[in-house]
């Protein structure tokens, strides 16, 4: 981010011909040890933040790691439990903008000097203007741009949203039409059906019993041996409980769903037959892992069993399972009681008006008339992508024509075996 | 013909060629050059014939899960090779080329192949296509520069008598490999923000792979920086390259391998 040729023309030195206080601070603000400390810096921050667990609830964290409980205290007073989010991240990026923008700005005097750009000079505007733009768009954006979300049920209208400042208003009004799930088929069609049933394979070679069971919680089933439908060899099977998002509270070893989304859906299933008695909990997403229920029933190897789960978005399971291809609201948006717009809100299709933009991000598993959208206002994104074009532009402008690459590959023809500089 | 046959070729393709390249650093001979070169070639055509077969059989882009990105990887290396060679004649540069895409070919072959349907946020061909080519065609640039750094390492020891124009060479397709990448990986990281702006409505979301991308990204600028604006050449500029790398492998596998990371990334 700073150049060297520069530096010997308005560094630190030329503060006493008379140029004041402006080209010290200048040569301070545009050097490479500020640039290689800050970058360091906000490279060992991103580090953290991704090793170190963000956005954790400090007091439960420490309840489940007791003896964690000082580090874990010490690591959130810095800040490092929400290194993106902590005002000090936001001033070491900050201080690059500042860094960028005085080399920036030496580089360009000392081009205006000496009358010339080049292709290099070009590159080097490009490049270092685009960071400028992409950091002062996310700063336009994290003050005046808002987000929330909104959950609307089909035949429902909507004017306000819960955003990241409370309950927001919006310009227009959203009515649901219709919210519908897209299915893959086997085939490879598509299919506007609903949620497939949720199901349970058994499998048993001893009882010789090979079944796939659609079930209902709660309600006991009587399976029995293959080709027999009154036998003693009958398994007695009870899917007691099933949870779409299966969580396991460590502490408490209580079980409940982390959302109503099937993220993770799980059963227990009871089982008990000849020799047999089984109680554990099954995952769809997981078929290989299996949860003993900690009263000490007994396990068995003979007996397979496999949960497939009809709503989850699994993509791993057996043949028999339908996976969600996309999903869909028709919005209309109204202003003063008027249709202005009328769409199909789809991942990776969303709607824009006004400068509102209309995701859809969620939906409601046990209740498919409920749709959840995301609602974005980001002003600063034409900046970000207008430094994303410049970037792209400079760096071509840089390093496909390398005029400066030239002048170092002469500089590196040096004896073998001679230290280079 | 099946398509995992133009897998397995491909990969014995690559090994054959690793091996009859390294006969070749012994006993130069020009028909074994000229063999080795071919097969490459060949197996190399084989494996682009493999993704497109898997494309038309998966009616989408087959860069949507590790098995996939790893085959997309081995086959960006060779590209990479072959582009490199267009300029430079470097013996090290087809051994160690080959020898990566046969490491990841095989490692690719340790995941599951079967052809899986698309989660919906995935479902949107272009940006797939853009998004993961770039950015593994610069993964595959920083490969090539990590394995001409250490070979610069290796050939620049003063009793190795290696010649100067030699080790010249090598410097330059350390750098320009290194500026290749470079640019890809911006490419990358940039279509995939305005992807993500498109589908979740958030350009940036401080997801682990996009963190470790911007690492990457920082060091490699640092590097290129130093290269091309402060004349840093040498071992140190290899040295650099080399970490690069491991940040390359952290941001590629270790961020969807580890479990430490989650995030938007998980299913690749």
């Amino acid at each position: 981010m700073t150049d060297k040729s520069v530096n010997s023309q308005s560094g630190p030195g030329r503060s006493s011909s008379g140029r004041g206080i402006y080209q010290p601070m200048l040569g301070v603000l545009a050097s490479s040890k500020m640039a290689t400390v800050i970058g360091s810096l906000i490279v060992l921050a991103c580090i953290a933040g991704t090793v170190l667990p963000q956005g954790v609830d400090v007091s439960s964290f420490a309840g489940t790691y007791p003896g964690w409980e000082g580090p874990i205290r010490l690591i959130d007073s810095v800040g490092l439990t929400r290194v993106f989010g902590v005002w000090w991240f936001i001033v070491l990026l900050i201080l690059f903008s500042i860094n960028i923008s005085a080399c920036l700005v030496r580089r360009m005097s000392a081009s205006l000097r000496a009358g010339r750009m080049g292709v290099s000079g070009w590159g080097f505007l490009l490049t270092h203007v685009s960071m400028v733009l992409i950091l002062g768009g996310a700063v336009i954006g994290g003050v005046f741009g808002v987000s929330g979300h909104m959950n609307i049920r089909e035949g429902q209208t909507i004017t306000e949203f819960a955003g990241t400042r409370g309950r927001l208003e919006l310009p227009f009004a959203v009515r649901l039409l219709d919210f519908g799930i897209e299915y893959y088929e086997q085939t490879g069609k598509k299919s506007d059906a609903g949620a497939g049933a949720d199901t349970l394979d058994i499998a048993s070679a001893d009882l010789h019993i090979t079944t796939q069971l659609v079930f209902t919680v709660g309600v006991p089933v009587t399976v029995y041996p293959d080709g027999e439908h009154a036998s003693t060899n009958a398994l007695h099977v009870l899917v007691s409980r099933h949870v779409p998002d299966f969580v396991i509270d460590t502490t408490t070893k209580e079980i409940s769903s982390r959302s109503g989304a099937p993220n993770n859906p799980a059963i227990f299933v009871s089982v008990n037959g000849p020799g047999l008695s089984i109680a554990k909990w099954l995952f769809a997403r997981h078929p290989g892992f299996e949860m003993s229920h900690p009263s000490g029933a007994k396990p068995t190897d003979s007996l397979k069993m496999v949960y497939r789960s009809g709503a989850a978005n699994t993509i791993d399971t057996g043949a028999t399972q339908r996976h969600i291809k996309s999903y869909k609201s028709m919005v209309q948006l109204l202003e003063a009681g008027k249709v202005v717009v009328e769409a199909a809100v789809e991942v990776n299709h969303p709607v824009r008006h006004k400068g509102y933009t209309l995701y859809q991000s969620g939906y409601n598993q046990d209740d498919l008339t409920w749709s959840t959208l995301q609602i974005v206002k980001d002003p600063g994104v034409p900046a970000v992508y207008a430094g994303f074009i410049c970037l792209i532009g400079g760096l071509i402008l840089l390093l496909g024509f390398k005029p400066a690459a030239k002048r170092t590959s002469d500089a590196t023809r040096l004896p073998v075996g001679e230290k280079r500089p | 013909m099946t398509m995992k046959l133009l897998f397995d070729l491909s990969l014995c393709g690559y090994a054959i060629a690793l091996l009859m390249s390294v006969v070749y650093l012994f006993a130069r001979r020009r028909y074994i050059d000229l063999t080795a070169n071919a097969l490459l070639g060949v197996s190399h055509v084989m494996q682009f014939a493999y993704i497109v077969w898997r494309w038309i059989a998966a009616w989408r882009p087959p860069f949507s899960n590790m098995f996939e990105s790893l085959v997309l990887f081995s086959w960006a290396i060779v590209l990479i090779y072959f582009l490199v060679r267009i300029r430079f004649t470097l013996l090290t540069l087809r051994p160690t080329s080959a020898l990566m895409a046969v490491l990841v070919l095989a490692y690719a072959s340790s995941f599951e192949s079967d052809i899986e349907p698309l989660l919906p946020a995935l479902r949107n061909s272009w940006w797939l296509t853009v998004h993961v080519f770039t950015c593994f065609l610069g993964y595959a640039g920083f490969a090539v520069s990590f394995a001409s750094a250490i070979h610069y390492l290796v050939i620049s020891r003063p009793a190795r008598h290696t010649s100067e124009q030699t080790i010249l060479d090598v410097d330059a397709v350390m750098s320009k490999t290194a500026a290749f990448g470079f640019i890809f990986l911006t490419i990358g990281i940039i279509t995939g923000s305005v992807w993500a702006n498109t589908a979740w409505g958030r350009y940036w979301q401080w997801d682990p792979k996009e963190t470790w991308s911007l690492i990457t990204w920082f060091v490699y600028a640092a590097f290129l920086h130093c290269r091309y604006m402060r004349g840093w050449s040498g071992p140190v500029a290899a040295w650099i390259s080399i970490v690069g790398f491991v940040f390359v492998l952290i941001t590629f596998l270790g961020v969807n391998l580890l479990r430490i990371f989650s995030g938007l990334h998980s299913y690749a």
